[in-house]
């Protein structure tokens, strides 16, 4: 079962900050959402499952090589940043400013 | 017939025989648009260079220029970025967010000549089934304005489906194309993965995610999907070209007891064209699918890990929203949670969950095992018959508001899941109509085939609706 507590901490380390109101919600929802998926608990597996050959899935790694000419997007990518400096983001400090 | 109520293939070929021009054609379209969106809510934007690409489409076709899709008016999805153009996923996050490169999909779109209409409604970041969570508002079933078109690519959906465009592109996840296909009676096809570029279609589960075509015929479904298919070097995920396989018979397995909780109507209407397609030359079969309920659980797993992995970049200090405050830990904190709407919210953090330790094994590696079961299942299955047909979805299209708790929304892609989690390709196809409050609602038969069969999806689609080749 899923607590207030541990939905704050999911909040915390999803970086999303969360009103009381849309906590209890979410308490809520999750249990019934947890309730649902708890059903492959029900699929009885054979110790550890080696991934089926016709899914196909596998990771493509490409050779770290041809990098374009540096800065070329840089203007491109930088104009959309809410907050910069010259060609870098600009961003708070950990700690807290003024 | 009337301009808007040609399909692609038909404006193609009116082109070169000079009946009509693609300024017409465009025109007919924006006013219909003009006309129907204000209710319908299928586009986010118009843009406003149609009439200036239309006139250049049309010069093109003057000189024998031109290409195959040189002047036809498509629908793009508000997931898949168009150089130059906002491109939102339906979120306040990227409300304002310009795409800085072309989607492969939409590149080979230009090349083919395609004429872009506008970028659609859907629900935020492709969460969804009804496009209710977008932060633009719903958009509306053309059948019936009280009800959802399906989701996510729902605008795509009532769009091609209210005739203000003859083509839609849409993505999936589970069930973003069939679905809202279904329910606005419309032949969508979630591809094989892999077979279309992932490239420049903003994330939402990788192992899952595919760009594919929406449209009125299957001619129609079949040129989008040949216009932006095939293997590119910026998503290493993407198949070599090959012309495709085939299937081996007409054989068509019918999992009965996975279909049995859909509406009575609906699994009725889904028998009678089983029926047709017998009397055509295909065999019904009886299968035996015993995994495929597990299958959209299992992706209820899958995919918000995916999700809360994905959408950490939006993170309001590269680009998207920002909510300044007095710490950086804060800024991230009220930006996400100003930019992003409940059900991506819901999703992130059930992600962070299920990827915690503690529950990894109970929950992400019982999933990903589950995958691998279903996969070999459908091995089994295949051995024996080249289609498996359901209904696309349990029911028709639900009103707007309708399904509140999220679990009830989540059933709708229960006849989705095994082909996204497999990353067999998949097609919706026009069923009929079943009435709901005294109106006629499409609902849409689903088929499976083996992987990058495409073209025998096509060619079983055309022989339910009898379309010629």
């Amino acid at each position: 079962m899923i607590s207030d507590e541990d939905v704050q901490k999911l909040a915390l380390l999803s970086r999303v900050a969360l009103t009381p109101e849309e906590r209890a919600r979410m308490q809520k929802e999750m249990v019934s959402i947890l309730a649902y998926i708890d059903t492959v608990q029900k699929v009885p597996l054979a110790g550890t499952h080696a991934p089926s050959p016709y899914l196909g899935n596998e990771n493509v790694m490409r050779e770290d090589a041809d990098p374009h000419a540096p800065g070329i997007y840089t203007e491109t990518l930088l104009s959309q940043a809410p907050r910069r400096e010259g060609n870098y983001l600009k961003v708070r400090k950990i700690l807290d400013e003024n | 017939m009337e301009l808007p109520e040609l399909s692609a293939t038909a404006i193609a070929k009116g082109y070169r025989a000079k009946e009509f021009s693609a300024v017409d054609v465009t025109r007919t379209h924006l006013s219909r648009i003009e006309k129907e969106n204000k209710e319908l809510n299928a586009f986010l934007e118009v843009f406003d260079d149609a009439l200036e690409e239309a006139k250049k489409a049309d010069a093109r076709l003057a000189t024998g220029d031109a290409s195959l899709l040189t002047g036809i008016p498509i629908a793009v999805k508000d997931n898949i970025l168009i150089k130059g153009r906002i491109a939102s996923a339906g979120s306040k996050m990227l409300g304002s967010h310009v795409a800085a490169y072309d989607a492969t999909a939409v590149a080979r779109l230009k090349t083919a000549g395609a004429l872009f209409l506008g970028r659609t409604n859907m629900d935020e970041f492709a969460m969804g089934s009804s496009t209710e969570h977008s932060a633009y508002g719903p958009a509306r079933n053309p059948y019936d304005h009280s009800r959802v078109p399906g989701g996510s690519s729902g605008g795509s959906a009532a769009a091609v489906a209210a005739r203000l465009a003859p083509l839609g592109l849409g993505s999936e996840t589970c069930g973003s194309i069939r679905q809202p296909s279904s329910l606005c009676g419309l032949v969508g096809l979630k591809p094989t993965y892999g077979e279309v570029s992932r490239y420049g279609l903003i994330a939402m589960g990788s192992s899952l995610d595919q760009i594919g075509p929406m449209a009125r015929t299957v001619a129609d479904t079949q040129m989008l999907f040949a216009a932006i298919r095939g293997e590119d070097p910026n998503d290493g995920t993407t198949l070599p070209d090959s012309s495709g396989e085939s299937v081996q018979s007409k054989k068509i397995g019918i999992p009965r007891s996975f279909i049995k909780d859909a509406a009575p109507d609906v699994v009725q209407n889904f028998e009678t064209k089983m029926r047709t397609l017998a009397a055509k030359g295909y065999e019904l079969v009886d299968i035996e699918f015993p995994s495929a309920p597990y299958g959209l659980p299992a992706y209820y797993i899958i995919m918000p890990a995916e999700v809360s992995t994905n959408l950490a970049r939006f993170d309001g200090m590269r680009y998207g929203l920002h909510v300044p405050a007095k710490n950086l830990l804060e800024e991230y904190e009220l930006s996400r949670a100003e930019g992003f709407g409940p059900e991506t919210k819901r999703r992130i953090i059930l992600g962070a969950y299920v990827l915690s330790s503690g529950y990894y094994d109970a929950y992400y590696r019982k999933a990903t095992a589950l995958r691998g079961v279903i996969a070999e299942d459908l091995k089994r299955i295949f051995d024996t018959v080249s289609y498996i047909a359901t209904p696309t979805t349990p029911g028709p299209a639900f009103r707007i508001g309708e399904k509140g708790d999220p679990v009830s929304m989540y059933l709708e892609d229960i006849f989705s899941a095994p082909a996204n989690l497999t990353g067999i390709p998949a097609i919706s196809v026009p069923g009929g109509f079943v009435e709901r409050e005294g109106n006629a609602l499409p609902i849409g038969v689903q088929f499976m085939s083996p992987k990058r069969t495409e073209g025998a999806l096509f060619s079983i689609a055309r022989d339910l609706l009898g379309e010629d080749e």
